[in-house]
């Protein structure tokens, strides 16, 4: 057989024989599936709770109160204690209180009894919220506003001349899930690939490896081919792997072609390679090349819209997240999972990841070292 | 190529290897002929495995060439990395691979090979060949880095050090399967800081010393350098604890005490400090005056005297001992080997102390 085949097959086995490497670069995706997975699986809504207290005890106060518990949006209850209520929303317990004060009807019969162009003071409600988990109370203070809203213009008798009727284009029931499992391939391919190739190969060159075959006849370029080969193999498998698990357990779609899908999967494992080998080669001992490559993926991993949409990052990092190969490779495997986009539309992601493969692949030749 | 002698196959010439300011290895040259085992012996650090891996085209040379078979290592490097076989000082192998694969796998990046399942057999592996690597012992380990150099049927094995931190069964293991690779006529080179190794496998021995050939001879020719086949080594406990006692009443007049018979072995044991002293210097001009002997040495607290007339030296020494009193012990004679040829020519031992 030959040398290229050899090696192929030599670092297959080296990985099936190794479990810490199996552990790692394959359960920890599923479980990070599956624990996420979990967490979010009840349906779109996101967990969210809160209190509402209703201090002046009119007949107008308890409509309000009726319109806040009765939304199924928020998760919202009763309750009258204020002092108890804000200390669990300070332990974050729920994220959310809402007080109706004392003299609140009194204030809407004098607002609402004056005519629509008199300046009277609006009737107060006021929400507490958990300012450190802003995402969620966001989401809650909008709600409110529109429970707010509509009671208040039902009671101004407020008849809208412009609606809005909301419709999907896609048609697509997406969870969180078919958001998260193209997310968790592209991380693993990355992780994989960046940190498992630097790892490696700094390791064997420290370990005199790479040198003794040096000495023989092997040309270099049959050593990468076959590191190439079987990491493609690999790749290709976990990524199949972990899609079979994503819709098997969670019902995660794919909704484009499986063809395309494998495509990116192959771009995405052939830049991060070419980048690990370069940080490989950068790396003056096995023992820098892991951090070194932790400090290059773990901002990626973050950046990168593995797990928070990217328009949720700062205006200040959105070049910088343009920029990076992870966004390109999670933004393609989400786009041909979750809406089945065809390479027309996915072109600019393929010269990307294609781009930043022959640049590294070009530095990865002149960085590489035997020894 | 054509060779001048058709029975050479290295030839180092003028090898030279800088690091920074260091020269490791400074002006190297030597021929080593066809079927013969070729020892460069010296100790740690002496440019060894420097001279051995420009050799074998992996280092490149500042100065010089090298060529094997006719190669030159620099130029026609993939036709020499077919012709020669390699085990490394410090090579490890993928822990995880069956021995039998790991062969396997390094036979296919030769275009010539010799079967697998007889080599393993040939180097004692055959019971481990379906075992891991991880799971070899230091022997086995070594052995499988030879099996992996004698792959290709190489012209030329070189072996770097392939005894260092073996057991002695291990190491006389690996002895014969030298031996028996120079039965079959394969030219090897080997690399060692072991003298008696050197000995007993090697048909020409290069002793190295800080990046240079200080001799280039057989074993025997080397110890018949010495003019002296012969060491007698000695040791005078009481009298050097006289010494010392008296040097250290001359330091401390309250030291008395400790100058009793009871602490002679003890002060033995450092009596290399009291080597410079001038009594040591007149001992060792008394020594020198022996019939026979051509130098004089001393190691820690033996004395070894090289003679080439070893009765008429035993005879004026032990006279001279009872002449002076000198309660002479542990009374040896031995042959002179490489390690009295290397402290002869350095002034140093070839092991590190």
């Amino acid at each position: 057989m030959s040398a290229y085949w050899q090696l192929t097959l030599a670092q297959l086995k080296l990985f099936i024989r190794n479990r810490q490497v199996i552990f790692w670069s394959l359960m920890f995706p599923i479980f990070f599936m599956v624990m996420l997975g979990s967490f979010f699986s009840n349906g779109n809504s996101i967990s969210l709770s809160g209190q509402v207290i209703d201090q002046d005890n009119s007949a107008e106060s308890q409509a309000l109160l009726q319109a806040f518990t009765g939304q199924t949006a928020l998760e919202l209850k009763s309750a009258d204690n204020e002092d108890k209520a804000l200390d669990s929303l300070k332990k974050g317990d729920q994220q959310l209180v809402i007080i109706i004060p004392q003299g609140y009807g009194q204030a809407l019969a004098v607002t609402s009894a004056a005519t629509p162009n008199a300046n009277g003071t609006a009737a107060q409600v006021v929400a507490y919220y958990d300012e450190t988990n802003a995402a969620l109370s966001q989401i809650g203070l909008t709600v409110v506003a529109q429970i707010v809203d509509g009671v208040s213009k039902q009671l101004t008798h407020y008849v809208p001349v412009v609606t809005v009727q909301n419709q999907g284009v896609q048609s697509l029931n997406l969870k969180y899930i078919d958001f998260l499992v193209p997310g968790i391939v592209a991380m693993m391919i990355m992780s994989n690939n960046l940190n498992g190739v630097a790892g490696q190969i700094a390791s064997w060159r420290e370990r005199g490896i790479l040198r003794r075959m040096q000495s023989t006849p092997l040309a270099a370029s049959t050593f990468i081919a076959a590191q190439i080969t079987a990491r493609l193999m690999l790749n290709g498998l976990q990524a199949v792997i972990v899609l079979l698990v994503g819709s098997l357990i969670f019902g995660t779609q794919v909704n484009g072609s499986w063809a395309l899908l494998l495509l990116f999967v192959v771009l995405g494992t052939l830049a991060f390679m070419a980048i690990g080998f370069i940080i490989a080669g950068l790396a003056k001992t096995p023992e820098s090349a892991g951090p070194i490559a932790g400090f290059i993926s773990f901002p990626l991993l973050f950046l990168g819209g593995v797990f928070f949409p990217i328009k949720n990052m700062p205006e200040f990092l959105q070049p910088l997240i343009k920029l990076i190969p992870i966004t390109h490779l999670t933004n393609a495997l989400r786009q041909v999972m979750n809406v089945g986009a065809d390479l027309t539309a996915l072109w600019p992601e393929a010269t990307i990841l294609g781009g930043w493969l022959i640049v590294a692949f070009v530095v990865a030749s002149f960085t590489f070292k035997w020894e | 190529m054509a060779m001048p002698n058709e029975n050479i196959v290295i030839e180092a010439d003028g090898l030279i290897k800088r690091y920074g300011d260091f020269t490791a290895v400074n002006g190297v040259n030597f021929q080593v002929r066809q079927g013969e085992v070729f020892g460069l012996l010296g100790p740690n650090g002496a440019g060894k495995t420097t001279t051995m891996e420009m050799i074998e085209g992996l280092r490149r040379p500042d100065g010089g060439h090298a060529r094997v078979a006719g190669f030159d290592t620099q130029k026609e490097l993939g036709k020499v990395k077919e012709v020669i076989g390699v085990q490394l000082q410090s090579t490890s192998l993928f822990d995880l691979m069956k021995v039998k694969e790991i062969t396997r796998m390094y036979a296919s990046f030769y275009t010539h090979t010799v079967p697998i399942e007889p080599l393993l057999d040939d180097m004692i592996l055959s019971e481990k060949m379906h075992g891991l690597v991880k799971n070899l012992s230091g022997g086995q380990k070594q052995r499988l880095a030879i099996a992996l150099a004698l792959v290709n049927d190489p012209l030329v094995v070189f072996l770097d050090e392939p005894t260092t931190g073996l057991d002695p069964q291990a190491r006389r293991t690996l002895w014969d399967i030298v031996l028996r690779l120079k039965e079959r006529g394969k030219t090897v080179v080997l690399s060692t800081h072991y003298m008696d190794e050197a000995h007993v496998l090697c048909d020409t021995i290069c002793l190295m010393d800080r990046g240079q050939v200080i001799a280039l001879d057989t074993p025997a020719n080397l110890v018949r350098s010495l003019q002296s086949d012969s060491a007698v080594e000695f040791r005078l406990p009481q009298l050097e604890a006289a010494h010392e006692s008296a040097g250290a009443v001359r330091a401390a007049t309250s030291g008395g005490s400790f100058g009793s018979a009871t602490s002679a072995a003890a002060g033995s044991a450092d009596s290399a400090a009291t080597s410079a002293s001038p009594a040591a210097a007149e001992l060792q001009a008394e020594l020198m005056q022996i019939r026979g002997v051509k130098s004089v040495d001393r190691r820690k607290d033996v004395h070894v005297l090289y003679t080439d007339q070893l009765q008429d030296t035993l005879t004026d020494l032990i006279q001279q001992a009872a002449s002076r009193n000198w309660a002479l012990t542990d009374l040896q004679t031995r042959t002179a080997t490489l390690e009295d040829v290397f402290i002869h020519m350095t002034g140093r031992s070839l092991r590190e102390e």
